[in-house]
């Protein structure tokens, strides 16, 4: 043993430092954030419930119910049942479902919506098995405004935008009237 | 029985729930009951899988659960309610069965995360659809896992249902 290590060992310089930052911490402000009363704010983009995006002009859904998102959907808990060419019921089990944002982007239309909120534990599976009607309320409350069309645009935009062809390249173009 | 009920009349809350008629004293009692249960639930440190460490994230700094007076307990014996954080497997079911079974009364159970309320995407045959098959569950909390704020709300929303009670204390419950 150095004598270095022994002064050290005599002096308790290790369990001093320790309890030095200890004291410290003592002193620091808390981190705690105090949950009903504030939120540490979400992320852009976060994946929160579901929500069926309604047309602006009209104010029903956009859904035409094609089912691309019950057909990706990992979990298998989107429902959909079309009547003479209508969406007639779309379902979705909240609690089933994983979040991973697979329907929103399969959606040709920007129909499904995973909206920002996360607070709707419920004591019922029930009340979270969303209805159509359910989930139309949810783009009015947690989507207002624009703030529907600005996510689609900053997340989820169709990748169709990101490219253009040019002119001179062959491809389809539709039938020459 | 202590007391001779078929005189008194007693009133049904719920399906195979009766209580005796609210008077000041029973409510006064279950006021205060209901409130030392509350503010004093004990979680068994029981996780399953991926939402057991979002769990953790409750418990500690930046959430906080002690600020409710969720503390987490190391012996089911101890404890008065169970957090099914996770996906509970046909194997795992009977453990987590016998877990709930050595909690003593009033217990509660939350069931957090799609796996345990649903069985979410394990729609397998070793994957138990719902840990309500064989829990009776309070409250389901969704996400997958839930942030650390909907399992906070999703114990508010316990501590709600705990306000509620009545008579839980009584040997009629």
């Amino acid at each position: 043993m150095t004598f270095k290590k022994f002064i050290k060992t005599v002096t308790f310089i290790e369990i001093l430092k320790g309890m030095a930052l200890t004291l410290s911490r003592f002193f620091s402000r808390s981190v705690t954030i105090q949950y009903p009363d504030e939120r540490r704010p979400i992320a852009p983009g976060f994946r929160g419930q579901h929500a069926l995006a309604k047309h602006p002009q009209t104010g029903e859904a956009k859904c035409v119910g094609c089912g691309l998102c019950a057909t990706i959907c990992p979990s298998q808990c989107i429902h959909v049942f079309r009547e003479k060419g209508k969406v007639s019921r779309y379902e979705i089990e909240v609690l089933r479902c994983i979040y991973c944002g697979f329907c929103v982007e399969a959606c040709p239309y920007g129909a499904v919506v995973l909206t920002e909120n996360y607070e709707y534990s419920d004591y019922s599976k029930e009340n979270l098995y969303m209805t159509k009607e359910k989930l139309l309320s949810n783009w009015d409350k947690y989507m207002p405004g624009n703030k529907g069309e600005e996510y689609f645009k900053r997340f989820w935009r169709p990748m169709s935008g990101d490219f253009e062809t040019p002119s001179q390249q062959p491809m389809f173009r539709g039938k020459r009237s | 029985m202590l007391i001779d009920t078929s005189t008194i009349g007693l009133i049904q809350v719920e399906e195979d729930t009766k209580i005796l008629p609210p008077n000041v004293i029973i409510t006064t009692f279950d006021k205060i009951v209901n409130w030392s249960r509350l503010s004093s639930i004990w979680p068994t440190t029981f996780g399953l899988a991926c939402c057991a460490i979002e769990m953790m994230a409750v418990g500690a700094a930046h959430y906080d659960f002690d600020r409710f007076g969720i503390i987490f307990r190391g012996s089911p014996r101890q404890s008065d309610c169970l957090i099914v954080a996770g996906t509970v497997t046909k194997k795992m079911a009977p453990v987590v069965r016998r877990v709930y079974d050595q909690i003593p009364e009033p217990r509660y159970v939350v069931a957090m995360g799609s796996c345990a309320c649903t069985g979410g995407i394990f729609r397998t045959y070793n994957t138990v659809q719902g840990c309500g098959s064989f829990l009776p569950v309070d409250v389901y909390v969704p996400g997958c896992p839930p942030r650390p704020e909907t399992l906070l709300e999703g114990m508010m929303l316990l501590q709600e249902k705990i306000r509620k009670e009545q008579a839980r204390w009584s040997p009629w419950r």
